[in-house]
């Protein structure tokens, strides 16, 4: 990721506007995320008995409409498909608010989550308990992310059980999402054979988001 | 049970679901009546004891990573049948059979203080997970057959290519028609022979190519087989409608049927049999006709004679007259095979304007010539039927470059009187026809006197 000497600009730039993350704040979520995803990546494997990797997230500040068009060109690629999303809301009492949402193209969760289980890829629906599993996956990669932000606000962070949606990126996005700005890590999943790449954002409101870029300034004093 | 209130103990045994309290110290605090019934553990021995205590070895490690995460961090976990399928070690009630199939979620609750504690819910999840095992199964039969099903259509499809490629290459017409006689394939060969591009869009029957002479009788007959769904053969002309050009087309349709048995329509192939029958025809008229003459041939001849005998009966009588031309070879040798043929052609021709349409004249190769005379009153009669043909045969005949004037010796038999057969009606013809001839040899003989009449020689 690229940064140095545009740090100082956006820092200004955050001061103006909360809505922008220095290249350095950006850097630290990454590296924050990373550890927990690799957390998440060992209890995969142990349930599985098969190495799950999953790679260094990148992380930015996008707009909504910005976020639709990216989800958008990444269905592109198998138009057919639809956006299979994970979503947990979680509290920080006090400081912010956030629904989380776990974003893989449906296609290659569904083969990533029959690989994992075994099962031979016979149904194109996804079945009741597919579902479920693909749920428990969204769960362990998003609380991985959570209790990272967590242990680096030094904050409790109250979270609910995931939810499945699967529906088309710009639906998606827009009916469970009302902030204009979203912190997205973009993350990759390999199996052994299967190459799945996903999105973690993080959907907050104003209030929340001020809060939040508050607690990454203190934190990192940047 | 626990520090709820007496209305939240109610709820939570009446849940059907397994409810499972633990506080921060990882020491169960609520025990429902579902777990005492699954686990076999009453709420008064499990409370107050860790969880790993109660199972211990029979619990995943996984959930107890889930308690701490909700307890520590207040982060909610679900455990999904499908990668943990039986958790808990629970059973069926009062049964130690399998483990029940699980789904567990572990979420933050509020507890004592400020304390935070966590709630598990189990739910048991064994007859949904029979059913998509079942759905499962259901899913890969259907692909199997699907894959069954594919391979049939494929089979098909080159069945019906292979079918289409032979039918195309093939030497004789190929149509299908439905029961009407409406075209629904034609192959090209058929299609070129009647010099007609059938349309799918239209309704032609089969039958329009059938030149109009034959057509009537075509029809007739088709909706008469097809009516019974009989096989169909036949040969009729048929015009080829670019050309106009009329040919003979041999046909053979066999009735198509469906599962039940039911003529549904006809295949048929048609061979284009224009030459053979044409042959055959000529054949046919050769076998029946003298080519040169036109007059009959011996085999007519001879089923006409044997008819005569037959309705003749021996009640009526006929006549047999055998004429032999005298001289002719002198005028062939004289004149050539053309003039000869000329000659016979010429004497013909006068023989059948002298006689009755009833009676019957054949050449029976080279200058003999029968005569049947169906019908006489007497022998006087017949006497001047053969002065009628000597004079006839006496004319000068024009070959061409000259005339030439021939001669006959004539013999006659009657029935029943010389003959009650053919064989011997023929014998004593010939045998006087000899006779005439070496008498005519002497002249001044009256020929038609001696043979006609014994009782005037």
């Amino acid at each position: 990721m690229a940064h140095s000497d545009t740090g100082g600009e956006a820092s200004r730039g955050a001061l103006a506007s909360p809505l922008v993350l220095t290249d350095l704040q950006l850097d630290a979520l990454a590296e924050t995320f990373n550890l927990s995803l690799g957390e998440a990546a060992a209890v995969f494997s142990q349930l599985v008995q098969e190495e799950i990797e999953l790679s260094v997230p990148t992380v930015e500040l996008l707009p909504r409409d910005q976020l639709v068009e990216r989800l958008e060109s990444m269905q592109q690629t198998a138009p057919s498909s639809r956006l299979c999303s994970i979503t947990q809301r979680f509290d920080a009492a006090g400081s912010f608010h956030t629904d989380t949402m776990l974003i893989f193209p449906e296609s290659g969760s569904l083969e990533i989550v029959r690989r994992m289980l075994g099962e031979e890829a016979t149904a194109e629906a996804i079945s009741e308990l597919e579902q479920d599993a693909l749920a428990e996956i969204g769960n362990i990669i998003i609380n991985g992310c959570m209790s990272s932000i967590s242990n680096l606000f030094r904050k409790e962070i109250i979270g609910t059980l995931p939810e499945v949606v699967i529906n088309d990126s710009r639906t998606l996005i827009m009916e469970h999402c009302t902030a204009d700005d979203i912190l997205v890590a973009r993350i990759g999943m390999h199996l052994a054979v299967q190459n799945v790449s996903g999105f973690v954002l993080f959907m907050m409101d104003i209030p929340s988001i001020r809060n939040f870029l508050g607690e990454i300034e203190h934190l990192f004093d940047i | 049970m626990g520090a709820v209130t007496p209305i939240a103990d109610h709820i939570t045994d009446a849940i059907a679901a397994g409810l499972v309290v633990i506080d921060a110290h990882g020491i169960v605090r609520v025990w429902n009546r579902w777990m005492e019934e699954h686990s076999a553990v009453a709420a008064p021995a499990a409370i107050g004891r860790a969880l790993s205590d109660i199972f211990e070895p029979g619990l995943e490690r996984r959930v107890l990573m889930a308690i701490r995460e909700a307890v520590d961090f207040g982060l909610a976990s679900l455990l999904s049948h499908a990668l943990h399928p039986s958790p808990f070690p629970l059973h069926a009630y009062r049964n130690a059979g399998d483990r029940l199939k699980q789904s567990v979620t572990i979420s933050p609750i509020a507890g004592e203080g400020a304390a935070r504690w966590c709630l598990i819910q189990i739910n048991d999840v064994t007859s949904l997970v029979k059913r998509e095992q079942l759905l499962r199964q259901q899913t890969r039969q259907l692909t199997e057959k699907l894959k069954t099903l594919t391979q049939a259509q494929e089979q098909l499809r080159r069945n019906e290519m292979r079918f289409r490629e032979l039918a195309r290459q093939a030497p004789v017409g190929i149509f299908e028609t439905d029961l009407f006689g409406r075209i629904v394939f034609a192959n090209e060969r058929w299609q070129h022979m009647v010099g007609h591009l059938w349309d799918h869009h239209r309704v032609d029957a089969w039958y329009d190519v059938v030149a109009i002479e034959d057509r009537e009788s075509v029809v007739q007959n088709w909706k008469r087989a097809s009516e019974s769904g009989a096989r169909y053969q036949t040969e009729f002309r048929c015009t080829n409608r670019n050309s106009m050009r009329k040919f003979w087309v041999s046909v053979d349709a066999m009735p198509v049927r469906n599962d039940d048995g039911q003529t549904v329509g006809y295949i048929a192939t048609a061979i284009d049999i224009h030459d053979a029958k044409e042959t055959s025809l000529r054949n046919a008229q050769q076998a029946t006709f003298d080519a040169l003459t036109g007059l009959y041939n011996r085999t007519p001849f001879n089923e006409r004679l044997g008819k005569a005998i037959e309705s003749a009966a021996g009640r009526h009588q006929f006549a047999l007259m055998f004429i032999d031309l005298d001289r002719f070879k002198a005028v062939n040798d004289a004149h050539g095979h053309e003039a000869g043929d000329l000659v016979l052609k010429a004497i013909a021709r006068r023989l059948r304007r002298l006689l009755r349409v009833d009676d019957t004249v054949a050449r029976f190769g080279g200058d003999e010539f029968v005569v049947l005379l169906a019908d006489f009153r007497d022998e006087r009669d017949l006497a001047r039927v053969a002065a009628k043909i000597d004079r006839a045969i006496a004319q000068p005949i024009n070959i061409g470059t000259c005339h030439v004037e021939l001669g006959c010796s004539v013999g006659c038999s009657i029935y029943p009187r010389d003959g009650a057969d053919a064989a011997s009606l023929m014998r004593r013809a010939d045998g006087n026809m000899y006779e005439a001839k070496h008498v005519r040899r002497e002249p001044g003989d009256d020929i038609a006197a001696r043979n006609l009449d014994p009782s005037s020689a």
